[in-house]
């Protein structure tokens, strides 16, 4: 068959074109990149391939012929359509074997760089270096005009990487990328590099033209060195995002954050451990603050999410979690509930004939129910539900199953298991109640009772019918003392006082002559606690001493002065880390703690958020701030079709990765994690700091483009500058670097003798960087960065502070040779006096004076 | 026939050549080599030529160093052997004399690390020598070799507040928080003092030729409890960081 022939149907030029970007592929991977619906038809256009394409064994690629036949296919495109280059299969050549040609583009900024550069000799220079094949003098790169001209000059030289020499990349990188998108590959950032030749040479050493000059040229080899060494960036892992979250835990934050995301048209997966939503907030007997009836409150919040695309998994945990933000795969476990909810009419018959009674958990053991029961008169689905503890027990019985009008009982009902794909997912699981109560002698039927057991007390629906009595013989109580701050020492539960506030109004209401007391103890108020009375408050104690002490059913309050009987204890307890947090954070979820066991905020970032209690001590007010926070965040989040990852990140050579773990343990991000044969690097959470790259001791860690291997090679070109005493400067990008661009902008004079080379933050600054240039000949190292407490990388500057404070430590004869500062990007006469210090010291003179030219 | 074989004890303990006489392999090894200078089996005054030459220890007179210097002249190969003859060894602890590395006065061809040697890693370098080949260093750290791994998941700061082990580790001894110089150390030992639960001094020397960053990088990367002084006979017990600034 002729070429023509084979060519003649899309499917197999489409085969040429898949294998020429694929290299390799079998059989049965061409089937969904072809779309073929039956392999016969795959078949068939392979058999007519002919000579073009090769198998070796389950694998196609493609022959010689075959790769001259997409040659001339290209040819035939350009052609037809009007945009032939004859020479485009010679730039593909260059690109497939990667030959470096250095297109160099010198902006003279109107005069502004003209006027202090010999620019032909400048020229003639950067000429003589190797790969670069031609140099552009442009009178100003960022006017508009300039990216035609342009675009045929990189045509004219076949020209992949471009180094651009004029002003600051800090504020001019996006301008430039702009211009160049069309012409250079797609990953633009890693094809140009940049020479500060403006705001950190000529504007800085303007009256100096031949040390300017020799400068400008150690700037711009500097980056043509670099852009050598740039290689090829795998930019994997783009991620569709799926256009959903799991919400864990169908609680006030829960139901308050599906509502957001669902209105937003996400879809929501609602997922409760506990047979029925509400959460903690459902026994509570009003809301804090707006004063409305819990159970009204809830029952109207279920009601809106159901009118939304929610989905709700009641009795339902999240097992196992994998993916990336923006794709996650999750695990439910759906625990048998035994009553079909869809056939359950509520009716309560099962529940009335049920034998077997235990503890109510929802009325925190106050009262008993029975093993089928519906947890409570407000609970989301209404049905009955039999605990998996409770089963084998129940199957011996049957009563309830022959009682049930509707056949909707299932006792032998199993576990399912369901996978689920989301974009983000919400851990809103709550906190659980203080419980070391011994102490205070805790027992309700001695009405020596927590605020949540008081809650249910004055609930309507509780075990007291909604009459504030006691609980041991139905009486009202006579006195009443609150006992503030029952909650881990030095913890501030952030609403006991409000609380007590509550319980106040609520019982002088109630019970007008009751006489009520809140105490204080000293030794267990926190610093800085959220209190809202005034402390001479005339019911207010406040004991250095308090005990409760009990003699039969008396209770006394018992302080270092005083200690008097009381009829009813009320412990107003705080909140303590959920206890399923650290087993979800271990089996499925990835997330920190903080130090005092509640979710960290540090893991914002990786499409797990943490919201209300689980995140610390919140009342409703800031639960529900919370909730709208975090749907803000993963509303924007998932927003976005696709997420790209950070492209200056860190990867790992697994090839020099001995599992020290160095890395892990030192990136602010905890982004790195370690798993059992494998370092991995989440792309993003990963900011770009570089602080993993320093600390990595076999080098195993690289980052993608501030590469160590171009810094040292930068330290080599820096080194060739000629004046002495010669400094370099390891300036952050945000801080340090910036500073010496405003010096710049305004156009503050100071010595030439000093070299700057940007990295990202200096907790990137290896020591090595350090050692390297002063074996290379530089006579002071200066590192400059953020101020401490707002370094961009949280704790970078303070790590560079480290490595700098050791290595003096070890070699004392670098007292005075090395330094490091800390800068605002506004600092920019700070940084002009700082490196005119350093050189007149190390020259040995007096320190010039600074002055700006305007 | 046989490759010529030199086997020299500069200032040392003798422990790396005799490693060398503990070897499994040792009989094929005397069989397969002629020895021409070996202290322990056969003696002379003077130096012939020769095809590889093992060096152990380091130089701290002045006879030795021109010993090296003579060796170098007469052999093909000049091998480094030891800890001490790379690196300086612990005799570059002393405050009275000075230990000269033999890579100082003059090039060497190859280097086998270890406190002594590890016979394992010895036996695989001298079968190397004898093939013609390169001596194979890995690339990687101890840690590599090692079955405390850190446990998997998102680590915290390691804090470092013992030198010595109270107990028998779960994990890294550095997450722990006992101190440890797996991370800055060369593999080839297959961490045998781990595997007896003793954290890892550093014998097998550095991974890169900058031992100094090195050092640095690791110790401003953990934090040490202020009742531990970490002293150079900690962190340099084997390795002397040479110091790099040009004299002025």
């Amino acid at each position: 068959m002729d070429l023509y022939s084979i060519l003649s149907h899309s499917t197999r030029r489409k085969i040429l074109q898949i294998l020429e970007r694929e290299g390799v592929l079998s059989f049965s991977a061409f089937m969904p990149l072809l779309k073929l619906d039956t392999s016969g038809k795959l078949n068939f256009h392979i058999k007519k391939m002919g000579n073009l394409i090769k198998k070796s064994g389950k694998n196609y690629m493609l022959t010689e012929e075959g790769k001259l036949a997409l040659k001339i296919m290209k040819l035939n495109d350009n052609i037809l359509s009007g945009t032939a280059q004859l020479d485009q299969i010679d730039r593909d050549e260059i690109s497939r074997v990667g030959i470096t040609r250095i297109g160099v583009i010198i902006c003279l900024c109107a005069e502004e760089i003209s006027e202090v550069l010999d620019i032909d000799d400048l020229k003639r220079y950067i000429g003589s270096l190797k790969n670069v094949v031609s140099i552009r003098i442009v009178d100003r790169l960022c006017d508009i005009k300039e990216s035609k001209g342009i675009k045929e000059w990189i045509d004219q030289f076949f020209i992949n990487r471009i180094v651009v020499a004029s002003c600051s990349p800090r504020t001019h990188t996006f301008v430039f990328e702009d211009i160049f998108v069309d012409v250079i590959d797609v990953e633009i950032i890693k094809n140009i590099e940049f020479a500060n030749i403006r705001e950190q040479c000529v504007w800085v050493n303007d009256s100096k033209p031949q040390i300017a000059l020799e400068k400008a040229k150690v700037l711009i080899e500097a980056a043509v060195s670099r852009i050598m060494l740039q290689e090829d960036i795998e930019v994997k892992e783009i991620i569709r995002t799926q256009k959903s979250v799991a919400v864990i835990g169908g609680g006030l934050a829960g139901l308050n954050l599906a509502l957001s995301f669902a209105r937003a048209g996400l879809e929501v997966y609602l997922i409760e451990k506990s047979p029925t939503l509400g959460g903690k907030i459902a026994r509570w007997s009003n809301i804090l603050d707006i004063k409305e009836c819990t159970s009204c409150y809830l029952t109207e919040l279920i009601s809106r999410v159901m009118k939304e695309n929610v989905k709700v998994f009641t009795n339902t945990t999240a097992e196992k979690v994998s993916g990336h933000v923006g794709n996650f795969e999750i695990e439910l476990q759906i625990h048998p509930r035994f009553v079909d909810v869809d056939a359950c009419t509520g009716c309560k018959r099962c529940t009335d004939v049920c034998p077997n009674e235990k503890e109510n958990e929802y009325e925190f053991g106050l009262t008993q129910r029975k093993f089928i029961h519906i947890p409570f008169s407000n609970a989301y689905p209404y049905a009955p539900v039999i605990e998996e503890e409770s089963i084998e027990h129940c199957r011996d019985c049957r009563l309830c199953e022959e009682e049930c009008p509707t056949s909707a009982i299932n006792l032998e009902d199993n576990p399912r298991k369901l996978r689920i794909n989301v974009g983000a997912k919400v851990l809103a699981i709550g906190s659980d109640l203080f419980q070391d109560l011994s102490p205070y002698h805790h027992n309700p039927k001695n009405d020596i009772v927590t605020s949540a057991e008081f809650e249910r007390i004055l609930a309507s629906d509780g075990p007291t019918g909604g009459k504030l009595v006691k609980i041991s013989d139905g009486k009202s109580p006579k006195s009443i003392s609150i006992i503030q701050c029952v909650n881990n020492i030095d913890v501030c539960s952030n609403y006991c006082c409000t609380l007590s506030k509550k319980y106040i109004e609520e019982i002088e209401k109630r019970l007008p002559d009751c006489e009520l007391h809140v105490w204080y103890d000293i030794s267990r108020i926190p610093q800085n606690p959220v209190m809202w009375f005034t402390p001479d408050h005339k019911i207010f104690h406040w004991a250095k001493i308090l005990k409760i002490e009990v003699e039969g059913n008396k209770k006394f309050i018992a302080t270092e002065a005083d200690r008097f009987e009381t009829d009813m204890v009320i412990l107003n307890i705080g909140m303590i880390p959920n206890k399923s947090l650290r087993a979800l954070r271990e089996s499925a979820l990835d997330f920190s703690l903080d130090s005092k066991g509640f979710m960290s905020e540090i893991t914002l970032a990786s499409g797990i958020y943490g919201c209300g209690s689980v995140r610390g001590p919140a009342d409703y007010r800031d639960t529900i701030s919370a909730t709208n926070d975090i749907a803000i965040k993963v509303i924007s989040l998932l927003a976005k079709d696709h997420l790209i990852p950070e492209i200056h990140g860190s990867i790992v050579d697994s090839s020099k990765c001995g599992f020290c773990g160095l890395c892990a343990s030192s990136c602010p991000y905890r982004a790195i994690s370690i798993e059992s044969e494998e370092i991995i690097i989440d792309q993003f959470n990963c900011k770009a700091c570089g602080v993993c790259v320093a600390v990595c001791p076999t080098k195993a860690v690289e980052m993608k483009i501030d590469t160590t291997e171009k810094m040292m090679r930068t330290i080599e070109v820096y080194s060739k500058f000629s004046p002495s005493p010669k400094i370099i400067a390891f300036a952050c990008e945000s801080c340090g670097y910036s500073a010496a661009d405003d010096a710049g902008l305004k156009k503050i004079q100071y010595t030439p003798n000093v070299l700057i080379v940007k990295v990202p933050c200096t907790g990137r600054v290896d020591t090595r960087f350090i050692t390297y240039s002063f074996e290379q000949g530089f006579d002071g190292v200066l590192v400059v960065g953020c101020q401490r407490e707002s370094c961009k990388y949280i704790d970078g500057f303070s790590k560079a502070e480290k490595r700098i404070e050791l290595l003096k430590k070890m070699t004392p004869e670098l007292e005075n040779k090395l330094h490091i500062v800390s800068l605002s990007a506004i600092d920019s006469y700070k940084f002009a006096s700082i490196v005119n210090d350093f050189y007149s010291r190390l020259a040995g003179k007096e320190s010039p004076v600074i002055a700006a030219t305007q | 026939m046989k490759p010529k074989l030199l086997i020299t004890s500069l200032t040392s303990c003798n422990g790396c050549i005799t490693s060398i006489i503990e070897l499994e392999i040792f009989p094929e090894f005397l069989e397969s080599v002629d020895f021409i200078f070996f202290p322990l089996i056969e003696d002379k005054d003077n130096i012939d030529n020769c095809d590889i030459a093992l060096i152990e220890g380091c130089i701290t007179k002045e006879e030795q160093k021109e010993e090296v210097l003579e060796i170098r002249k007469k052999a093909k190969k000049v091998i480094a052997l030891g800890t001490c003859a790379i690196f300086g060894g612990i005799t570059s602890l002393s405050d009275e004399i000075e230990s000269i590395p033999i890579n100082e006065i003059i090039e060497i061809d190859g280097f086998i690390p270890g406190c002594p040697t590890p016979t394992e890693f010895l036996g695989s370098s001298l079968m190397a020598l004898l093939n013609g080949e390169k001596i194979k260093l890995s690339p990687k750290n101890l840690c590599s070799e090692c079955d405390l791994r850190p446990d998997s998941g998102v680590k915290s700061k390691i804090k470092i507040d013992k030198l010595i082990p109270e107990k028998i580790p779960f994990e890294c001894f550095l997450h722990e928080n006992v101190l440890c110089l797996g991370p800055i150390t060369r593999a080839g030992c297959k961490a045998k003092c781990l595997k007896a639960n003793i954290p890892c001094e550093g014998c097998m020397g550095p991974i890169l030729a900058d031992f100094m960053s090195n050092m640095v990088n690791f110790f401003s990367s953990i934090e040490v409890s202020e009742d531990i002084k970490i002293s150079e006979e900690i962190y340099s017990k084997f390795t002397h960081p040479k110091s790099f600034v040009k004299t002025v």
